[in-house]
């Protein structure tokens, strides 16, 4: 038991020194191996709240490698990457939430809170307006911890979203018909990103304005450095955007071709993102930048977005 | 969608009856479901499919309120479970069954909602959709309502609930329109209280 206190311990110290975090390093395998040891033990055990805290505490693990993966990809630019990372540290969060808390100790300790608030801040601020969405008949759904099929009236026991021997319940589908594919706005599943097909090579390519994202996180020193922000909406001209083509996205945002869209109006309602850095040098404010990183693309003016401090 | 928009109530013939007599509820089932007098009706179909079909939150559902109902609820689906199919959208709204309840459980069925919500979004819940539609039965008054809810989750109590409570005091409500002018008188007594305050 004392042995396990005191490995208990150095995988609370690894939890708390997240900003000098490497995650897959040898340091942070060491730390999951200690994890499933533990987790391991429990389950043999028989301690069924021992092994689901050390669920817990990989899935904190988990959800700050994955915020400090997405923040370093969003720096080398692999927007789309960073994206699947944020979305994945999102539903582990809700997990967590549920059985453990995001504040263990008052102090946000394991910077759940600051994952919580700030991972959503960057999903607003990346250009997907509108996702793929498939529409399933599900004949079939298993139970992910007995294999079991998933049953009203007949059911195994175990309950989607509560944790048995240190494993998350969840509904496996083992048999389903593909009904429709459209487009969503608000999606479940936000990896659904649809990307063109180039007609040359025949390739998908990144189409996407990435630069108000390129924006906040370079002027992040890290990814655990506090900042806020707050939409509205700015009513703008339209000839001020003569730079857009026609059957570019409208600068309003609603997804559609400019030249269905508000081409033809006189003002438009553009998105407006206030960007806070409350840890920031006020003699450095960050300076806007001027450029959008499109490749192939004319260089829009990032206009809509202001920094305070 | 403004605030009024948020919940739409109308009249309805789907009755207990006309759900446990489907062509796809067996004798033995039917027996079941005649006690029930909370039932999870199927949307009839979705697109060019044409089947009983119940959004894939039925399950979890189902299971909340059988282990958190009182003694009073008796909750069942109206499909036998072979041929229980779901509907699978990729988007992000919490789409409970449809219910038809009769009107002595249904305010603890809202309570029984509520909590179910906040059980799956937790802090979620202020930026989260709900939809669902939910059937009253007033069997003092053959009064059949349908509320179809589809807006955020937090508002829920406020508009379905608020309803169901109107439904359960009245007894003097014998149709739609009487409903809708109780209703509104009600939502102007709650705004004069708020510019009290
Ligand atoms: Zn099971
Ligand atoms: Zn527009």
């Amino acid at each position: 038991m004392a042995d396990n206190q005191d490995k208990l311990k150095r995988i609370d110290q690894h939890l708390r020194s997240i900003t000098n975090r490497v995650p897959d390093n040898d340091l942070d395998n060491a730390a999951s191996q200690l994890l499933r040891d533990l987790k391991d033990d429990a389950v043999q055990e028989g301690d069924q709240d021992f092994a689901k805290q050390m669920w817990c505490l990989d899935a904190v693990k988990e959800c700050q490698n994955g915020f400090i993966k997405a923040f370093n990809d969003m720096k080398r630019r692999h927007f789309f990457g960073a994206w699947i990372s944020l979305a994945r540290c999102e539903n582990i969060l809700a997990n967590l939430e549920r059985h453990f808390g995001l504040d263990v100790d008052g102090s946000d300790a394991y910077r759940l809170v600051h994952i919580a608030k700030c991972a959503p801040q960057f999903q607003r601020l990346y250009p997907y307006k509108q996702f793929f969405s498939a529409g399933f008949i599900v004949q079939e759904v298993a139970c992910s911890i007995c294999g079991q099929e998933l049953s009203l009236r007949d059911s195994c026991g175990h309950v989607v979203g509560e944790i048995y021997s240190g494993e998350l319940c969840g509904g496996e589908i083992r048999k389903a018909d593909l009904l429709e594919v459209s487009f969503v706005e608000n999606p479940r599943f936000k990896h659904a990103v649809p990307f063109v097909n180039n007609s040359v090579t025949g390739k998908s390519e990144d189409h996407y304005n990435y630069a108000s994202v390129h924006y906040a996180v370079e002027n992040l020193t890290s990814p655990f450095a506090a900042w806020d922000l707050i939409v509205h909406k700015r009513q703008r001209l339209v000839s001020d955007f003569n730079y857009v083509g026609r059957n570019d996205p409208c600068p309003c945002g609603s997804g559609d071709k400019f030249k269905k869209c508000c081409m033809r109006k006189k003002y438009l309602l553009r998105q407006h993102y206030d960007i806070g850095f409350p840890d920031g040098n006020p003699e450095h404010l960050p300076p806007i930048v001027d450029n959008a990183i499109v490749r192939g693309k004319p260089r829009y003016p990032l206009d809509n977005v202001g920094a305070s401090l | 969608m403004t605030q009024d928009q948020l919940v739409q109530i109308s009249a309805t013939d789907e009755s207990f009856d006309y759900w446990i007599g489907r062509d796809y509820v067996s004798a033995e089932l039917r027996e079941r479901l005649s006690e029930a007098n909370v039932l999870f009706t199927p949307y009839p179909g979705y697109l060019e499919y044409e089947g009983p079909l119940f959004p894939i939150e039925t399950s979890e559902f189902f299971r909340y309120l059988q282990g958190n109902a009182g003694d009073g609820v008796i909750a069942d689906v109206c499909i036998e479970d072979e041929d229980l199919e779901y509907l699978s959208l990729n988007h992000d709204v919490l789409e409970l069954p449809n219910v038809l309840v009769k009107l002595l459980v249904a305010p603890m069925l809202v309570n029984l909602i509520c909590g179910y919500i906040l059980y799956r979004l937790g802090s979620r819940i202020k930026d989260a959709s709900v939809e669902q539609e939910l059937t009253i039965e007033d069997s003092r008054t053959g009064l059949r309502l349908k509320t179809k809810y589809k807006g955020p989750a937090s508002k829920y109590d406020e508009f379905v609930g608020s309803i169901v409570r109107l439904l359960k005091d009245g007894d003097d409500l014998r149709t739609l329109a009487e409903l809708e002018d109780a209703a509104h008188e009600e939502r102007i007594t709650r705004l004069s209280e708020r510019r009290k305050r």
